[in-house]
């Protein structure tokens, strides 16, 4: 599932992963994204930070509360220091990542 | 001028005057006492001249009274015996008597016998005219037994002094038989007489003489009985007038004298004039060594040290003061004034590091602005880069996608622009560009612009269906727009905004009020800051951009908030007349 608020930006990802053979569903806010979760099975979250109703962090810990086997990968704008962020996600790529590198983490962490 | 030569052209001047005062001093009371002095002298000189010229009269007196007394003289008188001449009316007898006539006059006044000698000459010679023939006119002849004169007569051959005493028996007894007359003329060999008793030099000329030399004049016009007159600065000259036996006028008597009292006064004052001056340049000396001591040399040393402190900049340093006097006072002013100078410095240097610590927190502040501007941008620019970068990746995995993905790219490129556009419009003032415009037209606008999202809900409240203001357009829909996404930010959870606008007396408010999550007091008053935001990816420079523009208008913002309840922004623009 991509979580992000810029609808081309998610479709444009979309794209690319369903080339990639996977079944790729989108949800623009953190609430509609969480939502998703608690009625279907996602293998993965591939979030953007920054939400307009809450931060990708913390809708990766509520989404791992509901569905704790779901693997987390955050997308930022920028880098925070710091470990506040604990172990909620699986992996963070910062903006603008090559997209074959995102395939790339996508099939690591579900191998 | 230095101090030390103002007080020797002081001290001298000073000096001088001292001095010239007590030379004055000294000459009026010491001089002219010494002049009295000398004064006196001559008169009392003058009077010994008289006095010996009065002995010499009594001398001849004194002979001619023998004789007259005397009983030769008497029988000669009766019968003019030859014996009594030729044993009396000798040269020997005028030589020993220093006499120039005997003069015998019988009673009848009539001139009996008579002889005259020239002393100098050692001559007879001829009996002067005044005493040929009768007496009878004339005062000296004696009728009484104790009838006599003596004193001068003033003859034309010359002065003479005489004595005419009555011609009596041994025993002084009558009748009278006539009068004897002894003279002798007061001649220059008698006066150089006069002159060596007395040792100084004597002269005598007539009163009547038509010659007389100036000085004699001089001294004749303002004598009373004598005169006294210097000559030079080494002899003085006195003058007095002699009488002859009837009480006239008939000589002026000169004495000549040296001036030892003057000289001696003069060297007197001369020797006080040296002691003054000696005096009064060791008093001087004195006084520079003392006002060298005193005043000189620790204003000296005062202003070196000073001079030194001012050179170092050491206000820490203090002079040493002693004694109780005017100098020490100084001292201590000095020393409390650079106690002030310390502390003055002291806090300059503390207001100073203040003032760096807030330019150096101020910069602080600026770099942590900048690098949120950065952030932002970085942000901003960070999604549509991230599509554009998606988009050239799949278009070489499948170009036939190129139409949908140029698009994509197109817009991506776009959003990034308007980022860049949006942060150059909140930095830009510009000029104003001043239009008449319908205020709900350009709030309806604004709010379709913002594209506010479907979960708030957008309620308008217009006091005016049309309300024509004049405004910057562009930049104050750049206002409202800044407005109403700050307001959509706060409801990340829905809300509803609300934007009002009212027409008050003089001024129009408009309102951009929200349900959102509020802002704290504290950072209400912060809101202004520039670069101050509580958005992660805020730049802080959106209300302060506001503000100005607001401000350029003429107008003024406020914010309300109350955390949990919501944020209430009142733009208040004036109405502009005309």
């Amino acid at each position: 599932m991509l979580v992000d608020d810029d609808k081309i930006s998610s479709q444009i990802l979309s794209y690319i992963l369903v080339d990639e053979g996977y079944d790729v569903d989108l949800a623009a806010t953190g609430e509609a994204a969480i939502e998703k979760v608690s009625t279907h099975r996602y293998d993965l979250a591939f979030l953007d930070f920054i939400l307009p109703d809450m931060r990708g962090h913390e809708v990766a810990k509520r989404m791992k509360a509901i569905a704790p086997d779901i693997k987390v990968i955050l997308l930022t704008g920028y880098m925070k220091s710091g470990n506040a962020i604990e172990n909620n996600y699986e992996k963070m790529l910062l903006k603008p990542v090559p997209p074959d590198e995102i395939v790339k983490a996508i099939a690591e962490i579900l191998r | 001028m230095k101090l030390r030569l103002r007080l020797i052209i002081i001290l001298s001047l000073l000096i001088g005057v001292l001095i010239t005062t007590l030379y004055i001093f000294s000459y009026t009371a010491i001089f002219s006492r010494y002049q009295l002095i000398e004064n006196n002298e001559v008169k009392q000189e003058l009077g010994r001249t008289i006095n010996v010229l009065d002995q010499e009269i009594n001398k001849i007196d004194s002979t001619t009274k023998d004789w007259a007394k005397w009983d030769d003289t008497y029988s000669f008188m009766a019968d003019g015996n030859q014996n009594y001449v030729d044993s009396n009316l000798v040269t020997v007898t005028f030589e020993t008597n220093d006499v120039n006539v005997i003069l015998y006059y019988d009673s009848s006044g009539k001139l009996a016998y008579g002889r005259a000698y020239d002393l100098d000459q050692r001559t007879w010679m001829e009996i002067p005219h005044y005493f040929l023939g009768d007496l009878t006119d004339k005062d000296i002849l004696a009728v009484q037994p104790s009838d006599y004169t003596k004193g001068i007569l003033a003859l034309p051959e010359g002065a003479m002094l005489f004595s005419s005493q009555p011609i009596l028996t041994s025993m002084g007894e009558g009748p009278i038989r006539g009068t004897l007359v002894m003279g002798r003329y007061l001649d220059d060999p008698k006066l150089l007489k006069i002159a060596e008793i007395l040792s100084i030099s004597v002269e005598t000329r007539s009163v009547s003489d038509q010659s007389l030399p100036q000085d004699y004049k001089d001294a004749l016009a303002v004598i009373n009985p004598e005169s006294i007159t210097p000559i030079n600065s080494s002899r003085i000259a006195g003058y007095v007038l002699i009488f002859d036996f009837s009480g006239d006028p008939c000589l002026i008597l000169r004495i000549d004298l040296p001036r030892e009292i003057y000289l001696e006064g003069q060297a007197a004052l001369e020797s006080f004039l040296v002691y003054f001056i000696v005096i009064g340049i060791c008093f001087g000396a004195v006084m520079l060594v003392v006002n060298d001591r005193l005043f000189v040399k620790p204003i000296t040393e005062l202003s070196e040290k000073v001079a030194e402190i001012g050179r170092k900049g050491d206000f820490d340093e203090r002079i040493h003061a002693s004694g109780d006097d005017e100098g020490a006072s100084l001292i201590r002013d000095i020393n409390g004034m650079l106690d002030s100078f310390k502390e003055a410095r002291e806090k300059e240097l503390k207001q100073r590091t203040e003032v760096e610590n807030m330019r150096r927190e101020h910069f602080k502040e600026l770099l942590l602005g900048a690098s949120r501007v950065i952030n932002s941008i970085r942000y901003d620019l960070r999604g549509p880069l991230q599509v554009i970068r998606n988009a050239t990746y799949l278009l070489r995995e499948d170009p036939k996608k190129v139409d949908t993905l140029a698009d994509m790219i197109d817009e991506s490129v776009e959003s990034a622009i308007s980022t860049i556009e949006d942060l150059s419009s909140k930095t830009q003032t510009g000029e104003l560009n001043i239009t008449v415009t319908d205020l709900r037209y350009v709030i309806e606008m604004a709010i379709d612009m913002a594209k506010v999202p479907q979960n708030i809900n957008v309620v308008t409240d217009f006091s005016d269906e049309f309300l024509a203001i004049l405004l910057d357009v562009a930049k104050f829909q750049r206002v409202l727009d800044n407005l109403i996404r700050n307001a959509v930010e706060a409801m990340p959870k829905g809300g509803t905004l609300t934007v009002r606008s009212r027409r008050m007396s003089d001024a129009i408010h408009i309102e951009v009020e929200d349900t959102g999550i509020g802002i704290r007091r504290d950072d209400v008053g912060k809101l202004f800051q520039p670069f101050y935001t509580t958005k992660p990816t805020g730049t802080g420079l959106g209300l302060v951009s506001s503000k100005t523009v607001i401000e350029a208008l003429g107008g003024t913002i406020k914010i309300e908030s109350t955390p949990g309840v919501g944020t209430k922004v009142t733009l208040m623009l004036p109405i502009r007349k005309n």
